[in-house]
């Protein structure tokens, strides 16, 4: 390989983002994978080395599976509809028309208050003794719905929850690949008689790949995150049934000083995370060849 | 039969648009509504019975000091936006400049992993990390993490707008005798304002709105704004007076600056997401 020298000047430019990144990044990736092998519970100031156990011992842990599956399921739901109601949104506000700006900031403007603090605003709605249960008894003849109480409910409300927060993400960024499409291909299918399906079909749609990939990309990878929202909306439960991945590994890493345990299911959750992105990108990726 | 459609589309986008604001506007007028009137009617405006005493005793109690959380959220965001800034973008500009290099091509491959990795997978290793280097409980080792964790995604955004700067600019001013650290200093800093726009608005929101890893690496002494107001309001809380009060004192800032600079914001968010 070509080797280029670097000299002082320009090693010290690049020096002090490696060392930062090789010590907060790179060697927390390595220790969590190296606890993962030790039965350390954090505290003590010896372990000893227990091989695969703990990898092993994930796959007969219920509530961890239970974890697994809940995250993908809402990072799946949170993915697919806050990328398909923000494209239809962006398509909706991208000609300039008057009132399209504040529709726009209407719309965006949940992305910027914190989960935590939104997150007691919902509870505040959707509690048992909330806004929307008084509403809803004043107005109709019936009790008071147990909305955070019934997991299924409580799963909806909070995919609808975490949508409000995510849908003007997904829309700015198509809003910003829609200005990005050749007029003059779109006006020449309009003289060839496509009609509007056709050309977003063929057309507008092809066009938004790199704005999907990333778009579809930030959703998955923020989703499988997920912890400030269910922890203040739910707290998990009930039952554990809106329990996501973060929770899993903190209750067994901090709350039971099951370090070494913690780092197993952390390891696992990387493997899981790192290769699922992976594969999303390089699927999404193939569809923008033909921009190049 | 066009009339029509208009007035459909406009019918359309007010409902959606009042479905987005219901929540903030709910925040908004209850912050200053006494706790009897939230319940009795919680949408509604009664002007002559507002009050400002939420804010005042929920904002400035002995367990919750909402300047304290101010201070401290604007110091962490505040350096640590400033060391993101500084750093990946003199790394950018060497490793665009110097791709030759192969330690700086390991790197960059490294740092694709940083990329995608959930940040709660590496909290539980990052607290031995911090222990071992006696920064556990400290704002310089939350700030590390940021700028740890911020340089992927900083660094990228960088080296994309750098590659756009001609090299023929700094390769003259080479000639002329200015060393790598000046041309960065004098021609590649001023050119490559947009690109730091981009990665202010994203790291100010992401790091002003973080709850686990302040939560965790702060401990009970320093809080945040996001900290504060979850443990002064706790799990099951239904002081709704207390919720909306705080909620409202603790978006304030944020929201007055997207008014404020609500042109960058949306370009800024979209800059790096349409080149990919």
């Amino acid at each position: 390989m070509d080797q280029e020298r670097l000299g002082l000047q320009r090693s010290l430019m690049a020096l002090p983002s490696i060392v930062i990144y090789l010590t907060f990044m790179a060697l927390p990736i390595g220790l969590t994978v190296y606890y993962g092998f030790t039965n350390w519970n954090g505290v003590s100031p010896t372990w000893d080395m227990v091989g695969f156990r703990n990898f092993t011992r994930a796959f007969t842990d219920t509530k961890f599976i239970y974890s697994v599956r809940f995250t993908l399921f809402f990072s799946v739901m949170i993915t697919l509809l806050s990328n398909f109601l923000g494209l239809i949104l962006a398509v909706a506000l991208n000609k300039p028309r008057r009132g399209v700006n504040l529709f726009r900031s209407l719309i965006f403007i949940p992305l910027l208050i914190s989960p935590i603090a939104a997150g007691f605003v919902w509870k505040a709605l959707f509690s048992y003794t909330g806004i929307v249960n008084q509403f809803l008894v004043k107005i109709l003849p019936i009790e008071a719905v147990m909305f955070l109480g019934k997991p299924d409910l409580a799963k909806v409300i909070l995919i609808i929850f975490t949508l409000w927060q995510n849908i003007g993400f997904c829309m700015v960024i198509y809003l910003a690949g829609l200005q990005t499409i050749p007029l003059d291909s779109y006006d020449a299918a309009a003289i060839d008689g496509a009609n509007y399906f056709q050309r977003f079909r063929y057309i507008v749609f092809p066009y938004l790949a790199p704005s999907t990939t990333s778009a579809v990309l930030v959703m998955f990878t923020s989703a499988m995150r997920e912890y400030p929202r269910p922890l203040v909306l739910t707290a998990g439960g009930p039952v554990g049934q809106t329990e996501t991945l973060a929770f899993r590994i903190f209750k067994v890493g901090f709350d039971a000083n099951q370090l070494g345990y913690g780092s197993a299911l952390a390891t696992w959750v990387l493997i899981i995370t790192s290769l699922l992105s992976v594969a999303i990108s390089y699927l999404l990726r193939k569809r923008e060849a033909f921009l190049k | 039969m066009r009339k029509n459609r208009a007035l459909l589309y406009y019918i359309t986008m007010s409902l959606v648009g009042l479905l987005f604001f219901f929540p903030i506007y709910i925040t908004i007028i209850n912050a200053f509504k006494v706790k009897a009137d939230i319940m009795r009617s919680p949408l509604g405006i009664n002007f002559s019975a507002l009050t400002l005493n939420n804010l005042k005793v929920y904002g400035f109690s002995p367990s919750f000091n909402i300047l304290k959380a101010y201070f401290n959220t604007i110091v962490i965001v505040g350096v640590s936006l400033i060391g993101i800034i500084i750093l990946t973008s003199m790394l950018a500009y060497v490793m665009d400049r110097s791709s030759k290099n192969r330690w700086l091509k390991i790197f960059y491959f490294l740092m694709l992993a940083g990329l995608i990795i959930p940040p709660e997978a590496i909290l539980l290793s990052i607290v031995q990390i911090l222990k071992n280097l006696g920064l556990m409980f400290t704002f310089s080792g939350l700030i590390l993490r940021n700028i740890g964790w911020y340089i992927p995604f900083s660094t990228f955004i960088f080296v994309g707008y750098v590659r756009t700067i001609s090299k023929e600019l700094d390769e003259s001013a080479f000639l002329d005798g200015a060393g790598y650290f000046r041309i960065y200093v004098k021609i590649i800093l001023p050119l490559i304002k947009p690109a730091s726009a981009s990665v202010f608005i994203f790291c100010f929101l992401w790091i002003w709105n973080d709850f686990l890893n302040p939560l965790i690496l702060l401990g009970d002494k320093i809080y945040t704004v996001t900290i504060g107001i979850y443990r002064a309001i706790g799990q099951y809380s239904t002081a709704w007076d207390q919720i909306f009060a705080l909620v409202f004192l603790v978006s304030i800032p944020v929201l007055l600056m997207y008014v404020v600079m609500q042109k960058y914001f949306i370009a800024g968010l979209t800059a790096g997401a349409v080149k990919g």
